[in-house]
């Protein structure tokens, strides 16, 4: 089954290495829907959160960050949508606080497009979806 | 690791997972100031205060963002592309050394940005110059950064 995916970052290059990322790992893909800042981000993910398979959320965006926009879809039981959260912060406590909020995984950037493989396969069951 | 060592790493690390290239400090190629018609800076604050430029050939330029987005060669590489991907580049490699002088601190950074020369030098700040081969083309970083930080 093809997945809906959203990459929320203020970056336009980081969108594309995650969406060549999640490509090179043979994940079909029916739509990437894309936010460029947490504000978006926030609304996408609470307009689509039937539809979304996935959601990679950037950690530190204009508008909204990503602990907030975490805390937010928490406080309004907004939780179907499975989100990991990028960043380059190597901060265990805040890997742990977006834990405590519902993210799914943590990926520091740089990452390689195996550990984004090895963390779809993780949070889709064993093998990568199709 | 002191700030040389932790902006070597970042690099390599930088450069081998997300560019799929090879950086070798130890035989520099000779270069020119014009042979590095891209210059990135950025400003951070944390564990590091500070400004680091990176300086690439056209040829190191146009790889790193085919090689970050994933631009196929028989596809074009815009003007704005190639710019957001040196952007992308700098902030990662300058995160990541933050994070490894202090993997729980908190940091600041600027956005990256373009700029015709590297920074002058400032008063007071540490300048720190690597030189080396990316894939066999000359490449520059210089970091300068408060006195202070010449112990991390």
């Amino acid at each position: 089954m093809s997945k809906t995916i959203g990459l929320i970052d203020d970056s336009r290059v980081m969108r594309s290495i995650l969406r060549k990322s999640i490509l090179m790992n043979n994940v079909q893909v029916d739509e990437f829907l894309e936010a460029d800042n947490g504000q978006e981000g926030y609304e996408m993910l609470s307009g689509h959160s039937n539809e979304l398979d996935i959601a990679f959320v950037d950690l530190h965006m204009p508008r909204m960050s990503g602990v907030e926009m975490l805390r937010r879809l928490r406080t309004e039981g907004i939780q179907s949508v499975p989100i990991v959260i990028v960043s380059t912060s190597a901060d265990l406590e805040m890997q742990k606080t977006c834990m405590d909020l519902g993210a799914v995984g943590f990926i520091r950037k740089p990452f390689t497009p195996q550990d984004i493989g090895t963390l779809i396969t993780k949070i889709f069951g064993v093998g990568v979806p199709a | 690791m002191d700030v040389k060592s932790s902006l070597l790493s970042s690099i390599e690390e930088v450069l081998d997972k997300m560019a799929f290239m090879f950086f070798d400090e130890s035989e520099p190629p000779e270069a020119e100031p014009d042979d590095f018609p891209f210059i990135t800076e950025v400003d951070t604050r944390g564990v590091i205060v500070g400004k680091l430029n990176v300086l690439v050939t056209e040829t190191s330029a146009r790889e790193i963002a085919r090689n970050l987005i994933g631009i196929r060669d028989d596809e074009e590489l815009y003007p704005e592309t190639l710019e957001d991907a040196l952007r992308e580049f700098t902030n990662l490699v300058m995160g990541r050394t933050m994070t490894i002088l202090n993997p729980a601190g908190p940091f600041d950074m600027d956005v990256p940005r373009l700029v015709s020369h590297p920074a002058p030098r400032e008063v007071g700040r540490v300048l720190l110059t690597i030189n080396g081969a990316l894939d066999d083309e000359p490449f520059q970083m210089m970091l300068q950064y408060e006195e202070q930080q010449a112990a991390a």
